[in-house]
């Protein structure tokens, strides 16, 4: 099963402190959403008020246009996968995931077969009779998981639930959660800091700042057209550069930047709110500024820089560059590229991966 | 290598000492339950059977045992419930004045026997009520209770709130989170203080003196055995009173004390 999740003006306070200021905001049935924020964000806070632990402030929240607002988490179509597991650790794993279905009157024997079903799905079924305290970080994830999902919610809360575990264990998690999700159907809303993770597993990302929703949307489109100064920074590395609009031509914004005047094509959809007058950011992602490139069309050039460091990564080296405004802005170049450490460059972005963000 | 040799002659000695001020007494008193005399005084002669055999044949003897026991097991029982759920409300709910609350539930372990069973003495008798096993057993829950408490609350930690919240979540009540969650989380720390609790009320005399009448535990019996003078045979039943002390407690860290290390 699965629900719509809608949130509408919602509100909490701690004492003075807002935690969350009227979150508006609508979960698709059926996708993994993920929110994503640094810690205090009010994400967890969101998430608890999702499950019902917390009454919030004001506002409403709807389960399939249904108000759950004040409904008590056993009587919500929703389970919580806490981060530190919170297994039944005097029950082994056939009674702990089959305790919700205890608690709605099934006989043993019914719960058992369909405990066994889920845990046959993370792969424990071998361990059945054991107890929590004999199994890994990652098998109790497992386990957590099976119990949340043994009730058939609508909606499945995940409180930074691979927070615990080493990186390539969690890496192995979320693809395992992604391909559960896709399979039982169920709405995921899954918090966490990581922005990898983010993108690894959500098709839906809501970016929170503050107690406030910054960004929604997919991984690219956040990624690539953020809507935020916030969303930019949080969501993987991104280079500014400030301005001021001097003036609009026709379609043309005339932008004064500390690296010289330049003009950036307006779109409807992402920079139409930007005039005459605004304070905006320049806004690209390291891999699109290039250094000595010819001039061409699409390269904006931003004049000469120093490289004042680089690091080999992999699959790709990365640079960090001293414009002459005395900024700092980093590049990602191909792997084999020179090592061109201390040179002076001519940089350049791709004026089509120019994201233009009002900075006031 | 001298000094080396003094240091460890010095602390064999500490503890030879130490040890023996411990148990002496009870060694000896243990040791002449089996004297074959009729005094309970050096030099030991026997050993012989015969002082159990009386304390067993000693229908008066058994029968405070039996209420000794009844006793334990009963008012332990009380405390330990008593005891969890003054914890749990403490650990759990939102509660006003917290700290205080707490401090006045352990208080009574800061207050001597004597006052206590003199505060129910006065109390019963302001309300008519006969002394008996009950007003004993009573007497034992006052005395019990902040210790049940204050072992159960020191265990509740905040770990296990998620751990009950899960449970609310799969559509368990509270009263069902209690029962199958909390309380069997709980279990370690819940019967060790149940063994102490038997094992306190077990050998207590003040309270069971002075709020008993007719019925009597076997402490308050003894104290009358001795009041004719030393016998064996009241060091044979003061053994069987440290026997069961003993076992119980032995009992008590097999079951409970163990697991709580572990976890």
């Amino acid at each position: 099963m699965t629900a719509t999740v809608e949130i509408r003006q919602l509100s909490h306070r701690y004492g003075d402190f807002a935690a969350l200021s009227n979150i508006n905001l609508t979960i698709e049935a059926g996708s993994f959403a993920v929110l994503l924020g640094p810690s205090g964000c009010g994400k967890t806070t969101l998430l608890s008020v999702l499950g019902g632990f917390l009454h919030p402030s004001e506002g409403s929240v709807r389960l399939n246009g249904e108000d759950v607002t004040h409904l008590e988490p056993a009587k919500r179509p929703t389970t919580t996968m806490f981060q530190d597991y919170a297994l039944f650790p005097h029950m082994n794993l056939l009674d702990n995931v089959g305790f919700g279905l205890r608690m709605r009157g099934q006989s043993k024997h019914d719960r058992n077969l369909r405990a066994m079903e889920l845990l046959t799905l993370v792969n424990l079924e071998s361990s059945a009779r054991n107890k929590p305290h004999e199994l890994s970080g990652g098998q109790r994830q497992r386990v957590a998981l099976a119990r949340a999902l043994a009730v058939d919610p609508d909606v499945l809360l995940l409180d930074e639930p691979l927070g615990a575990l080493d990186l390539k264990l969690r890496r192995q998690m979320q693809d395992e959660l992604k391909a559960i999700q896709r399979r039982v159907g169920t709405t995921f809303i899954h918090v966490t800091h990581d922005q990898e993770e983010a993108m690894a597993i959500a098709n839906n990302i809501i970016v929170m700042n503050a107690g406030q929703v910054e960004d929604t949307g997919s991984p690219e489109s956040i990624y690539l057209t953020p809507k935020t100064l916030f969303s930019a920074a949080f969501m993987g590395e991104a280079n500014f550069l400030s301005g001021r609009v001097q003036s609009t031509i026709d379609n043309e914004l005339i932008i004064d930047t500390e690296l010289g005047t330049v003009s950036i094509g307006k779109h409807a959809d992402v920079n139409s709110n930007i005039g005459a007058d605004d304070a905006v950011s320049l806004c690209f992602r390291p891999e699109h500024l290039r250094i000595n490139q010819p001039a061409n069309e699409s390269l904006l050039p931003l004049g000469t820089a120093t490289i004042t460091d680089n690091a080999f990564f992999g699959t790709h080296q990365r640079c960090q560059l001293t414009a002459s405004n005395n900024e700092h802005y980093s590049a990602h170049l191909s792997q084999l590229s020179p090592a061109l450490h201390n040179t002076d460059v001519n940089i350049g972005v791709e004026r089509n991966s120019i994201v233009l963000l009002r900075s006031d | 290598m001298l000094g080396q040799r003094l240091k460890s002659f010095g602390v064999w000695t500490y503890v030879t000492l130490l040890y023996g001020f411990i148990f002496l007494p009870v060694g000896v008193l243990v040791l002449f339950s089996f004297q074959d005399s009729r005094l309970p005084v050096m030099p030991f002669k026997g050993p012989t059977l015969k002082w159990y055999e009386a304390v067993l044949s000693d229908s008066r003897l058994v029968d405070s045992m039996i209420n000794s026991l009844m006793v334990a097991l009963s008012s332990s029982l009380v405390a330990v419930v008593l005891g969890f759920l003054a914890a749990y409300g403490l650990a759990r709910m939102h509660l006003p004045a917290k700290g205080l609350q707490r401090a006045l539930l352990t208080a009574p372990l800061t207050v001597s026997y004597l006052i206590i069973a003199l505060g129910l003495l006065i109390m019963f008798n302001a309300l008519g009520v006969p002394s008996s096993l009950w007003t004993i057993g009573i007497g034992h829950v006052v005395i019990n209770v902040p210790l049940c408490f204050a072992i159960i609350y020191s265990q509740m930690g905040d770990h296990q709130i998620n751990i009950e919240r899960a449970a609310h979540d799969l559509g368990a009540g509270d009263m069902q989170t209690l029962w199958l969650v909390t309380a069997p989380m709980m279990m370690p720390s819940i019967l060790a203080s149940f063994f102490l609790s038997v094992t306190f009320s077990w050998d207590e005399f003040i309270i069971a003196f002075l709020l008993s009448r007719f019925d009597v535990t076997l402490p308050v019996e003894i104290w009358g055995m001795l009041r004719s003078g030393l016998s064996p045979k009241t060091n044979a039943a003061g053994s069987l009173v440290f026997l069961i002390s003993v076992s119980l407690l032995i009992l008590a860290e097999l079951l409970v004390f163990r697991k709580l290390k572990k976890q």
